[in-house]
């Protein structure tokens, strides 16, 4: 057992494969970061500050009560300049923990106000974790560049953040799978209701139109008139969630693009119709692919530039 | 972290910690065991019952408040500086009494560990939370009102408009209006600075 554990978890990758899958997150948290907190935003900042409602734990602990507009959007600018410095690997190790205390301060911040608890940060929260501890900044980084030094990194070193990260993404699903058969049984499944009800509670989301009209999502309207669509639909989500896990031994390619790729619909389904906002999400689904070789035309081409751009500065100089 | 030991001890405390949360059924950033739409009790209701959320009166109107020297005044959005979203669940939900889904997440179901663990019974609920006072110290602490000002918000009125749909044909059958009012207990003044 713990030859097959230390097997999985401590081989398979490559440091290519570590430093590129640290850009194409970072890339991914870009967009991902605005969509959750672009609302904090839209408060006026001489405006008061509000007293919130449900403190997450951690404000909690450490008594923070108010939303402070200023605050909120020092931290919000930071993250965004933290994830820039994650991707180019500038400091890679304190950008990503800054990163994570900015999410958890501008989460609590958001889920303070009402009390709702989302959960779309727990995955890029756990992923950011593993790189943070990990040496990803030592590859492919303007550290390593500027210090000059070649880092020599094992094949451990650089397997087990991607594989811990791979197996925390699969838990996820998975216990969202169990969570439902937990909580509501096959209930959740039955007659597409639960997804019918969401779906007209969802086409309402932006108020009244007019006498008797809907006026938010009308494609979400549309689509809770099929209702055998819609188990059919509850029953494929919970399938894929359970059967997540499975994708942890299936390492073929092919079937690893269908199965995410197929998740991937889901979610971008799931934004249009009731605007669950995990669209930006399956960028994370790089942990499960090498793409170090498909990127390396790109990387030459950087390279390349950087190169050319520091010849012609020592040519003028 | 430079050594596999290292790693490993790191990894195993990881794994133990989120799957304590699974089967503890605790919710709390960064540990969760359920999504928002896992509970789903079936109705024998014959209508979907759906609320209204108009966003254009939460801006331009909001909680109709009664202050203590009598005065009626509007908490529109602006007034709490917040964005729409928590606008809305603190209006349409809140103010109604419904809690966010990690409450009835928690409250869910009968006979888990963490009941067993904490010595309640299956249908007790876990959690219960006074939405009222939580809410009216919220509106006031925002406006910088202490107990003692006449300004002292005592309580706020919210309307809604709830739709319900046929099951079998999805049509608009009826429209009707729910109001709730949430009042201020004069019990809560002594300690209305340190209550969280």
């Amino acid at each position: 057992m713990q030859t097959i554990l230390s097997r999985f978890f401590f081989t398979g990758s490559t440091p290519e494969r570590l430093g590129t899958t640290r850009i194409l997150l970072g890339f991914g948290l870009i967009p991902f970061n605005i969509l959750e907190f672009h609302t904090l935003l839209h408060i006026d900042l001489q405006g008061p500050s509000y007293f919130y409602l449900d403190p997450v734990w951690y404000f909690q602990l450490l008594g923070i009560e108010y939303h402070h507009p200023y605050i909120v959007l020092g931290s919000f600018v930071l993250l965004l300049c933290t994830t820039v410095a994650f991707i180019v690997g500038w400091r890679t190790r304190p950008a990503a923990v800054l990163m994570l205390l900015l999410i958890l301060y501008l989460l609590g911040a958001r889920d303070s106000i009402a009390g709702d608890v989302h959960h779309r940060y727990v995955i890029p929260f756990h992923i950011l974790l593993f790189f943070a501890l990990s040496r990803c900044g030592e590859v492919m980084s303007v550290d390593t560049r500027r210090s000059g030094e070649s880092v020599s990194l094992s094949e451990w070193e650089v397997s087990w953040p991607i594989q811990a990260s791979q197996v925390y993404l699969a838990s996820f699903y998975f216990w969202s799978g169990l969570a439902k058969l937990r909580m509501s049984g096959l209930d959740w499944i039955s007659g597409g209701e639960r997804i019918q009800d969401l779906l007209l509670s969802r086409a309402m989301r932006f108020g009244p139109a007019g006498e008797g009209e809907l006026s938010g999502s009308m494609i979400a309207l549309w689509a809770a008139q099929f209702p055998t669509l819609l188990e059919a639909v509850t029953v494929g989500t919970l399938a894929f969630e359970l059967c997540f896990p499975v994708l942890l031994v299936l390492r073929r390619t092919a079937v690893r693009l269908i199965f995410l790729i197929g998740v991937t619909f889901f979610h971008i389904v799931n934004f249009i119709l009731i605007n669950v906002q995990f669209l930006f999400l399956p960028v994370v689904f790089v942990l499960f692919f090498d793409l170090s070789n498909p990127l390396r035309p790109v990387k030459r081409r950087v390279v390349a530039f950087a190169k050319s751009r520091r010849a012609l500065l020592e040519w003028h100089r | 972290m430079r050594t596999r030991r290292a790693v490993i001890a790191f990894l195993t405390v990881h794994a133990l910690l989120s799957w304590l949360a699974v089967l503890l059924r605790i919710d709390q950033f960064p540990l969760s065991w359920a999504p928002m739409y896992s509970v789903y009790t079936p109705s024998k209701a014959a209508n979907y019952r759906v609320v209204e959320k108009d966003r254009k009166k939460l801006r331009t109107h909001g909680w109709q408040v009664r202050q203590r020297d009598g005065e009626v005044e509007w908490i529109n959005l602006a007034r709490l500086n917040i964005p729409i979203q928590g606008m809305w669940r603190l209006y349409y939900q809140r103010t109604f009494g419904q809690g966010p889904p990690k409450y009835k997440h928690k409250n869910h179901g009968a006979a888990t560990i963490d009941r067993w663990l904490w010595g309640l019974e299956a249908g007790k609920p876990f959690v219960t939370v006074d939405w009222e006072r939580r809410l009216l110290t919220t509106l006031n602490k925002t406006l910088g009102r202490t107990p003692s000002d006449p300004s002292f918000i005592i309580s706020a009125h919210a309307t809604r408009s709830v739709l319900y749909f046929d099951r079998q044909s999805l049509e608009l059958v009826l429209r009707s209006i729910e109001e709730s009012t949430i009042e201020w207990n004069e019990q809560w003044n002594s300690d209305f600075e340190s209550w969280v």
